[in-house]
């Protein structure tokens, strides 16, 4: 769930076209799956981020199994992440209730 | 602001802004149930009406007005945790400056300390000056530990700062998802004036008045890049800090200079010669606060993208819809919110826009939630009215009348309205 100002305003109007995903891209044409074929000028990359802690020691870093409630380290409590949740709702306070889990 | 130390107020949960909202508009509306009253009803029986009326308005905006009085007489912003706390006589430590030179006490006293699990933290080192490192500071400044924070770049605010483009991962017309008064650190509140949104400049302010308000200026450390983190066998963790250092004599300095901000032999002009020194410190507990938008993730599986003849950016990297005036844009997902912010931000310069999905979801407008309270209030206080109007009818009518299962009724004793207890048949 996404929430935005006039994104629904906009579809509705036209300004904003949808399509499913992306098949093939080939000079400044895009292929979608639904066969259908548009010329662009830009892309934007709208597809996230990764987490990445490069100066952590890799000891020290988020295991594969996760965190304590999102914040501790399983094995090292006296290591915490903090925000390296994603809420629905406010970052602020998430972020000093992740902090009072220390 | 420096109160005594209340661990209850730290993890204390917020009143919910709905809670005074509801307050608010339950008294709005009770009062004016009246008009309602005196609208729907016929003339005839005006005066009762409007006493029952007023009584009923009344009735149905004593609670939320009661609760709206507890709410204000009682502060119901969040509790704010103290600012520092002051060393007490039980502590387990002295506070100490964690960038002073351990003396060879100390030394002893972690060698006895090696390996036990139930050695307190005293020293914490807080990585990201962030809005998340800066809520870290102030809570560990509050449970009385010795938190120092390092931020890599010149200044805190991290991705909010727009105007330092190496850092900032928002573009120009950026809001806030949630509204300010939900997205916001306990015991320091946005002032009222501001809009309901916050944009990036006023969450900037925000996270800097934040800093002004509780004194966390003196343990913010900024250009300190944090290079490494490792676990000592002590139980502790060593950091190497590289901090970025202006040495005034050029001579001395040449060789070792990695980055002259200006070049040596300008004359009479003073040679800034900055250099680079790592050092290495040692905290009991690591707080990361560097945020989980660091890396751009950029998928692999898009057939031919890097043969695009036109430009490809991240999300991160998007700052105007300037950029994209006239363009044809597509953006690749939604994201959290940036896909669809991102979209409707260029949809008003751009020649057209084109989002491309994989998973659909759900949509909801930003305001949607405020509107639907306002309708829920609205059917809660007529639900109330109706019950409410209904016990005061029969009160004042005596009770409605209960017929035997098959009598015959006559209508016209029914209708006139009849205040003895026995229906007459």
């Amino acid at each position: 769930m996404t929430d935005s100002k006039d994104f629904l305003n906009a579809v509705a109007l036209g300004r904003i076209e949808l399509k499913p995903t992306i098949k093939e891209v080939s000079g400044s044409s895009v292929h979608f799956t639904d066969g259908s074929v548009k010329d662009f000028d830009a892309v934007v990359l709208a597809t996230g981020f990764r987490r990445a802690v490069p100066f952590i020691h890799p000891t020290l870093r988020p295991t594969h199994r996760g965190l304590y409630k999102g914040t501790l380290h399983p094995r090292r409590p006296r290591v915490a992440y903090v925000l390296f949740v994603m809420p629905f709702g406010s970052h602020f306070q998430v972020a000093e209730l992740q902090v009072s889990l220390f | 602001m420096k109160t005594s130390f209340n661990p209850a107020a730290l993890s204390d949960a917020p009143w919910h802004p709905y809670a005074v909202w509801w307050c608010r508009m339950g008294v709005r509306y009770g009062l004016l149930l009246p008009l309602f009253f005196l609208g729907v009803l016929p003339l005839a029986r005006f005066a009762v009406t409007f006493v029952y009326a007023m009584f009923v308005g009344l009735a149905c905006a004593m609670p939320f007005m009661a609760m709206l009085a507890w709410l204000t007489w009682r502060e119901f912003d969040h509790p704010a945790p103290a600012t520092r706390r002051e060393p007490r006589a039980g502590d387990p430590y002295p506070r100490r400056d964690p960038s002073a030179p351990v003396s060879e006490d100390e030394e002893d006293e972690y060698d006895d300390l090696a390996g036990d699990d139930a050695s307190p933290v005293r020293t914490v080192a807080v990585i990201g000056g962030g809005a998340a490192g800066l809520a870290t500071l102030r809570q560990m400044l509050a449970h009385g530990m010795d938190a120092v924070l390092f931020e890599r770049t010149d200044n805190i605010g991290g991705l909010w700062d727009y105007n330092s483009p190496e850092r900032s991962k928002v573009f120009r017309n950026v809001l806030q998802n949630v509204t300010k008064t939900h997205n916001r650190f306990a015991g320091h509140r946005p002032p009222k004036h501001w809009p309901i949104y916050l944009g990036h400049e006023h969450t900037l302010e925000y996270l800097r008045s934040f800093v002004d308000t509780f004194e966390l200026k003196d343990r913010i450390r900024l250009g300190c890049e944090v290079l490494s983190c490792v676990e000592t066998e002590r139980g502790g963790f060593e950091l190497a800090i590289e901090t970025e250092t202006v040495v005034d004599s050029p001579k001395k300095s040449t060789k070792k200079s990695k980055r002259p901000h200006n070049k040596p032999g300008d004359g009479d002009v003073p040679v800034l010669v900055t250099e680079k020194v790592t050092r290495y410190e040692r905290f009991d507990a690591v707080c990361v606060c560097t945020g989980q938008l660091t890396a751009p993730s950029i998928p692999d599986d898009i057939v031919g993208l890097h043969t695009f003849e036109g430009a490809v950016v991240h999300s991160s990297e998007y700052r105007d819809p300037r950029d994209l005036a006239e363009a044809r844009v597509l953006v690749v997902g939604t994201g959290a919110a940036s896909g669809s912010d991102i979209a409707q931000d260029a949809c008003s310069l751009a020649q057209s826009v084109t989002v491309s999905v994989r998973t659909h979801r759900w949509m909801i407008h930003r305001g949607l939630t405020q509107v639907k309270f306002i309708f829920i209030t609205i059917w809660a206080i007529r639900v109330t009215a109706c019950f409410v109007c209904r016990v005061l009818r029969a009160c004042w009518r005596g009770r409605a009348p209960r017929y035997p299962r098959g009598s015959v009724r006559c209508s016209r004793c029914t209708r006139t309205g009849s205040r003895s207890s026995s229906p007459r048949v």
